[in-house]
């Protein structure tokens, strides 16, 4: 409750000397805040930046690893691919010298190889020169040769020989 | 300026009283932080102008904080103190337009002449003034709880001058002021001043009799006084009391010019 006549006088506690100090710390330090506020703006804005790109990084990274495998898969089939081809040009290879063992005197009307046994049917003009020109030669490629001849009209012989390759027991 | 109100709480705020008197003056002094008094002094001044050394004492007092307020106690002899808020009322008592007031409860108000307050700014203007007080804010801050638990006659009773106020249960019924002449006697030991206890227990009379007869003033019958003595030689003037006005009577003794820096105090805030 005021009980006086007059108002007291403004008091100063501080000097114009020291105000004006004062002031100057002040605006010091408040652009020194406002620098340390626009720093700290811009060092999330890097660190967002920073996020996003080792989210990419992964991202790519996964990306890299499914290429990879894909890479990896593709060699292995272009591999496995060749062996093939190089398989079956040898087969084919073996194949030729095969035929061009079957003397003149054999007629083959059907050849059929697997990797297990060889059927071959054909005409020859007679018993022993099948035994002699290719019975022999089939019997060092194959463990077993059984033939079964059939008498033709015309005085030849119509066979049916099958070859058998026991299968390696790898240790 | 809120800068100034953080800075504030970190001084010691100092509150100078000055009490002019008939033949001294009186300076308290009290250094306050918080709600605790840290300090108080009190120095009398031979003189009854506010001459150069109580300047020099004044502003050595000051220079100890930037917050340091000057108050004044009012023993101008155009003061008191009417039972309304209302100016028209007023105009019944004084001249309201020469006259500055402050309403208090919105049911009293205490008022000073506008001439007498400059002057005494002017008279004071080396140091300064921060408050002016009449001596019935005083009495309002000494005896602040009879003054709101029963009727009674409440006196301050100074070296140069008497005020009194009556409340009935925090109702204001009357105050006056009186300035005291001083009376000396001669004899072969010197000059000696009288015991005035007589003339002031006629003034105090006097007082109550314009209280008692005046019809613009509701009044009851007093039974009881408080007398806040700040005079030596009143001792007499409270027998006096008792036994002329039929009356218990409890004598206090006060340091006006410390109550006065308690009150400035407390104007500003602090609740010391």
């Amino acid at each position: 409750m005021p009980y006086s006549f007059i108002a007291p006088r403004p008091k100063t506690l501080l000097s114009s000397e020291v105000r004006l100090t004062l002031i100057f710390f002040s605006v010091i330090g408040m652009m020194l805040l406002l620098l340390y506020g626009f720093f700290l703006y811009q060092n999330s804005e890097l660190q967002i930046e920073k996020e996003t790109l080792q989210l990419q990084h992964e991202e790519m990274r996964e990306q890299n690893e499914i290429l990879q495998d894909d890479i990896d898969f593709i060699e292995d089939q272009a591999s496995f691919t060749e062996n093939i081809v190089t398989e079956n040009i040898i087969l084919k290879e073996q194949i030729k010298n095969f035929l061009d063992l079957v003397p003149d005197e054999i007629i083959l009307s059907k050849v059929s190889l697997t990797s297990k046994d060889l059927l071959l049917n054909g005409v020859s003009i007679d018993q022993n020169s099948f035994q002699d020109k290719l019975e022999v030669p089939l019997s060092s490629m194959f463990h077993k040769t059984t033939v079964k001849y059939t008498q033709l009209l015309d005085e030849r012989l119509e066979f049916i020989s099958h070859s058998i390759i026991h299968k390696e027991i790898k240790p | 300026m809120q800068i100034n109100r953080v800075l504030g709480y970190f001084y010691t705020k100092v509150f100078i009283a000055i009490i002019p008197g008939r033949t001294y003056s009186n300076i308290a002094v009290i250094h306050v932080k918080g709600s605790s008094i840290l300090k108080h002094y009190t120095r009398k001044f031979e003189g009854i102008e506010f001459n150069t050394a109580m300047q020099l004492f004044v502003n050595e007092a000051a220079q100890f904080s930037p917050l340091a307020f000057t108050a004044l106690l009012s023993d101008a002899s155009d003061q008191g103190a009417i039972a309304t808020c209302s100016k028209q009322q007023a105009s019944q008592f004084m001249d309201v337009m020469l006259t500055e007031s402050i309403c208090l409860e919105e049911r009293w108000m205490m008022y000073l002449s506008r001439d007498t307050l400059y002057q005494l700014q002017e008279r004071y203007r080396t140091v300064g003034l921060d408050f002016v007080f009449s001596p019935f804010a005083l009495i309002k801050q000494f005896y602040s709880k009879p003054i709101a638990e029963e009727l009674a006659l409440f006196i301050l009773n100074e070296e140069s001058s008497i005020a009194l106020a009556v409340f009935d249960h925090n109702e204001f019924h009357f105050a006056d002021y009186t300035l005291m002449d001083q009376r000396f006697s001669v004899s072969e030991k010197g000059v000696n001043v009288e015991n005035d206890a007589p003339l002031r227990y006629e003034s105090i009379e006097k007082m109550l009799d314009t209280y008692y007869n005046d019809v613009r003033i509701k009044s009851s019958f007093i039974e009881k006084i408080y007398l806040a003595d700040a005079h030596l030689s009143s001792s007499s003037l409270a027998s006096l009391l008792e036994e002329g006005l039929f009356t218990n009577l409890e004598r206090n003794r006060v340091d006006v010019a410390f109550e006065t820096a308690r009150l400035a105090a407390r104007e500003v805030g602090y609740a010391v």
